[in-house]
């Protein structure tokens, strides 16, 4: 692999990373603040497009996740060229690792 | 009462099909039991992680079926249909747990392969250094995490057999009444015994593709059945819009869901579960990366629609048919369900059979058996997982270190026999005696088990990462981390009496109003890793200096 490609799979690495952790707190978290109709309300819109406005938000949040992973398995996952997923301290110590008391 | 009528009048309708469909359903779980002896090699590799060379159809289902347990086929649907839409946004924690099978799943295979390890606490604590403080610590983890799971399933599989055979018969030995419950529980246990003793995780593995494939149809097809029987996907939609505003809207109808907590059982819930042993050696049984990157993706794709567009729609629809009810302050089911996680098994027994066309006793009955399925598919890798943790980890390294390969395997087998007739015996006496304490603690200790087992996320980061952390830091995190989780459960009060013990108990149920209680384990566990590992790094260096 070239710097270049290595340097767009790193870019394309943070971004991707970036957008699923927006995903889930948009999703998943204080995100959904922006769409909860209050359950006080009685003239809070509950729905979107006659689905349910926070189901529909959810669906949204998952499309975008899957499309991350999506990404991640045709351009980043390349399993072969992980080569290096040893733990530095096992290719340097031995089978025993890492031995900081 | 209503509801155990109603059961009694689905059961004669669907006439014997509940038993063939069980039969036939046991009877492949046998075969395949069969099948793994015929294939297996006399060694412990093989038997624990079938030669660790399962392709991505047989690592998928098998890391999705173990995955869920009958709770994704009584406990969802029940939550949201006790809680309304909030608790769907649950469903954002399979994307996460999906990208994780590949990110942490595909260096655990590969460093377990390069190490010959088998167990989590194989790897971490031979990468530090040896440890057995570690190795005892990482054991414990899973076995918190593993007997929780295999006593509720076999409990959940004798339940599911009193709503398939209501009118079944009963005995009486020793003075004591056994029934359906006792037939369900007895049977589903000895089926499971039988196929992981002879086949180890070839046959487990293939019984979870059988399981896994029944579990997800059967949520698609449970969504369906909600549907039609709200007259189709229009009136679906507009019957759920008119749920009352707690339905529609966080923090659900009790207010337990908030956005924090619901983020941090998310992150936290679904990778607890994917580093959990029964994964860990599913991970380790993969032919190679590749099929755990083609798990990842299915994961990641087909179980979301599963429970947005199957399962979770169903406790939406249900609160539609059978409003629960608020008297006197309390949220109840409604009395035609009876309890929350059977809103499912009640709308398949009211309308399955009218909805589902010819076929609807047959598919009925198969729902019925999906959900078995699901009890077994977690019960069964759970009960693999907890033999190769007690024998490797324990008996191999403390209690007879010389063993050899053939006596660990038959240790293993008796752990398995050992932990099933357990496992039933607490079962069969929490039946008859509601009190029993040891059982109403395994069934709390579910409820904690996912937090005891994302303690181990620090370590495992830093083994596969960061490389920073040192031995007494994986320790000192660990038993910090276990420990703060400990408060969240009965102990407390057990151990420090009332005085102490009640402010404990109420710190301990703001923060889990707050956050996920693996997730206030986590910070701790964290906190003390650091910090350990910074300190002993800095006394090395200044022992290096003098």
């Amino acid at each position: 692999m070239n710097d270049r490609s290595c340097l767009l799979r790193k870019r394309l690495s943070t971004v991707l990373s970036l957008v699923f952790a927006i995903a889930i707190v948009m999703g998943a978290g204080p995100g959904l603040y922006l769409v909860n109709p209050a359950p006080s309300d009685s003239a809070a819109h509950v729905t979107w497009l006659g689905l349910p406005i926070l189901y529909a938000w959810i669906v949204f949040w998952f499309l975008v996740e899957a499309m991350v992973i999506v990404l991640a398995y045709l351009f980043l996952w390349d399993a072969a060229q992980e080569s290096d997923v040893l733990p530095e301290s096992q290719h340097r110590d031995g089978p025993h690792g890492n031995t900081n008391p | 009462m209503n509801a155990i009528l109603s059961a009694a009048d689905t059961t004669s309708r669907l006439g014997l099909m509940p038993l063939v469909a069980l039969g036939v359903y046991l009877a492949l779980l046998l075969g395949l039991a069969l099948y793994g002896y015929l294939k297996a090699r006399l060694t412990e590799e093989d038997y624990y992680l079938a030669g660790r060379q399962q392709g991505f159809v047989i690592t998928s289902l098998t890391i999705m079926a173990t995955f869920f347990s009958s709770s994704a086929m009584l406990a969802v649907p029940g939550t949201v249909y006790k809680e309304g839409i909030a608790f769907m946004v649950f469903a954002l924690n399979l994307p996460i747990a999906g990208g994780a099978v590949y990110v942490l799943g595909a260096r655990i295979a590969r460093v377990a392969r390069a190490g010959g390890h088998v167990t989590p606490a194989d790897m971490v604590a031979d990468y530090y250094g040896n440890s057995p403080t570690v190795r005892v610590l990482v054991a414990l983890v899973g076995v918190l995490y593993v007997v929780p799971y295999v006593v509720i399933q076999i409990r959940a599989g004798g339940h599911l057999a009193q709503q398939l055979f209501p009118n079944m018969g009963t005995i009486t030995v020793g003075g004591q009444t056994f029934g359906a419950f006792a037939a369900g529980a007895t049977v589903l246990s000895i089926v499971m015994m039988l196929y992981i003793l002879v086949g180890g995780m070839r046959s487990v593995a293939l019984a979870d593709v059988v399981q896994g494939s029944l579990l997800l149809t059967g949520m698609l097809v449970a969504g369906y059945t909600v549907i039609a029987a709200l007259g189709g996907p229009g009136p679906y939609v507009e019957a759920v819009s008119q749920l009352p505003p707690e339905a529609l809207s966080l923090p659900g109808a009790t207010g337990r869901y908030t956005a924090w907590s619901l983020m941090t059982i998310c992150i936290f819930a679904s990778l607890a579960s994917i580093i959990q042993p029964a994964q860990w050696m599913r991970f380790c049984a993969a032919r190679s990366p590749q099929a755990l990157k083609r798990t990842s993706l299915i994961f990641s794709i087909v179980l979301p629609v599963c429970f947005l567009l199957g399962v979770m729609p169903v406790g939406l629809g249900a609160r539609a048919l059978y409003p629960p009810q608020r008297i006197g302050g309390e949220l109840l089911p409604h009395p035609e369900v009876g309890r929350w996680d059977q809103a499912l098994i009640t709308v398949l027994r009211d309308h399955g059979v009218e909805v589902l066309g010819p076929a609807g006793p047959l598919i009925v009955a198969m729902l019925f058996i999906a959900i078995l399925a699901a009890s077994m598919s977690t019960a069964d890798s759970n009960l693999h997982a907890l033999s190769a943790v007690l024998t490797r980890d324990i008996y191999d390294r403390f209690l007879r270190p010389g063993a050899s390969e053939r006596e660990r395997a038959w240790v293993g087998r008796f752990v398995i026999v050992a932990g099933s007739a357990l496992a039933l015996a607490l079962v069969q006496i929490g039946e008859h005696r509601q009190d029993f304490a040891p059982l109403r603690m395994i069934i709390e200790m579910q409820f904690v088990a996912m937090a005891f087992s994302c303690q181990l996320l620090p370590v495992v980061i830093d083994m596969l990462f960061l490389h920073r952390g040192t031995r007494s830091g994986a320790i000192g995190g660990l038993i910090a981390g276990l420990l703060t989780v400990a408060l969240f459960t009965p102990a407390p009060g057990i151990l420090l009496g009332q005085s102490l013990g009640q402010p404990v108990a109420q710190t301990a149920d703001y923060l889990k109003s707050l956050f996920d209680i693996g997730f206030c384990g986590l910070v701790v566990n964290v906190v003390v890793f650091v910090s350990i590992s910074g300190l002993a790094k800095a006394a090395r260096a200044n022992q290096g200096a003098q």
